[in-house]
């Protein structure tokens, strides 16, 4: 051939083989049906991918299983109050059922000079208590935050409470509206109040998110 | 659903129309490179089935077939191309020609239409293909004219490929 090239020639031996095919099945019933086949399903996949979506399953599923175990409370309210301050000069007591007492040892919360105008609700605001019932889900609270706030809490009962700040002293507060204020003895300082709904169902990755979903991703 | 296995049916039916097209592709693209021709013509099966969706028959059924399979046999060369060709004594595919002759000037064949650049690979093996210089524009999606002027000069290199071969 190298000798003679005729691409004529080659032609004719093109020609050849084209009728050497005619009338034989070339493509069997099986390879139609396997591209008519999602890829991800019944194709074949080559080794590296294979191996890397096998890597990716274990390292999903190693993640999946390091996940700590989240223990929500499934009852109480939908809204959650988490307080930008760090409660401080807290005692917390184990409580029945859902609730935790935080007694504060406060002096006396308002001195009568310092009520500010902006409090809606004067009669509680004079009112004077060293002993806070915040509706906090014992569960929701770990060792180290009943040492150091803060703690999500849902002020449920009781419309005045003292909690710390980074001054050393205690601070009396008052919920107005969506508003922590903080009833300093020179002037209110009002702090939004951040409202969370409190997930139903703990948000602890499911076997699907870890593993199957990297898996089909790295497939498609 | 219906129209799903109508598609599927329609798709099937093509592609039985044409199985020697695509073989024919499989066999002179499969050969040099690291792929098999049974992986070759599951990737062109898959790549015609993404694409049949789209098919608006606005050209021969033929010539988009062409398109499809020589471009995936191109891709799938250029995807090959890092690894080591493997053929094992005794593993050649199926012989379609019965002198091994034939064969062996097939292989050589093949072996020099690798060695071309991609789009004229796909010119030459249309031409090969018997197809007319008009047919050949409508594969290629480029001018008669400039399908004539690439094929001189691919016979021309094509003769110089087999020369330097023989010097060798």
């Amino acid at each position: 051939m190298k000798n003679n090239f005729d691409l004529e020639k080659m032609q004719e031996l093109w020609d050849r083989q084209s009728q050497s095919l005619q009338g034989r099945q070339l493509i069997s019933d099986e390879e139609i049906a396997a591209a008519l086949t999602p890829r991800h399903k019944g194709r074949w996949l080559p080794k590296a991918a294979a191996a890397a979506a096998l890597l990716m399953m274990a390292g999903g599923a190693a993640l999946w299983l390091s996940q700590p175990q989240q223990v929500l409370p499934t009852s109480g309210s939908s809204t959650m109050l988490t307080t930008p301050q760090p409660i401080t000069q807290t005692e917390v007591l184990p409580a029945s059922s859902e609730k935790v007492v935080l007694r504060h040892h406060t002096r006396p919360l308002l001195a009568e000079n310092t009520a500010p105008a902006q409090v809606q609700e004067p009669a509680a605001t004079n009112a004077i208590y060293d002993t806070v019932q915040l509706d906090v889900p014992e569960a929701a609270i770990s060792e180290d935050d009943k040492k150091a706030a803060p703690v999500p809490a849902m002020i449920e009962t009781h419309r005045l409470v003292t909690i710390g700040t980074t001054r050393p002293e205690a601070v009396p507060v008052i919920i107005e509206g969506n508003n922590l204020v903080m009833l300093s003895d020179e002037k209110p300082e009002y702090r939004p109040l951040r409202f969370e709904e409190v997930p139903k169902e703990p948000e602890r990755p499911t076997f699907h998110d870890c593993v199957i979903e990297p898996l089909l991703a790295s497939i498609i | 659903m219906l129209k799903k296995l109508h598609t599927e049916a329609a798709f099937t039916a093509m592609v039985r129309r044409n199985e020697a097209l695509i073989y024919k592709v499989c066999l002179a693209f499969a050969s040099q490179h690291g792929t098999t021709v049974d992986d070759l013509k599951q990737e062109i099966l898959c790549k015609l089935w993404e694409g049949y969706g789209s098919f608006r028959h606005q050209c021969a059924e033929s010539t988009w077939l062409y398109r499809v399979a020589l471009n995936t046999a191109l891709m799938q060369q250029r995807h090959e191309q890092h690894l080591p060709i493997i053929q094992p004594l005794g593993a050649h595919e199926e012989p379609v020609c019965e002198a091994a002759e034939e064969s062996s000037q097939l292989e050589q064949l093949y072996a020099l239409i690798a060695r071309l650049e991609p789009e004229e690979q796909k010119i030459i093996y249309l031409y090969l293909d018997r197809l007319s210089g008009k047919e050949i524009a409508e594969v290629m999606e480029i001018s008669e004219i400039n399908v004539k002027v690439r094929l001189h000069r691919i016979k021309i290199k094509m003769k110089g490929m087999a020369q330097d071969e023989e010097q060798l």
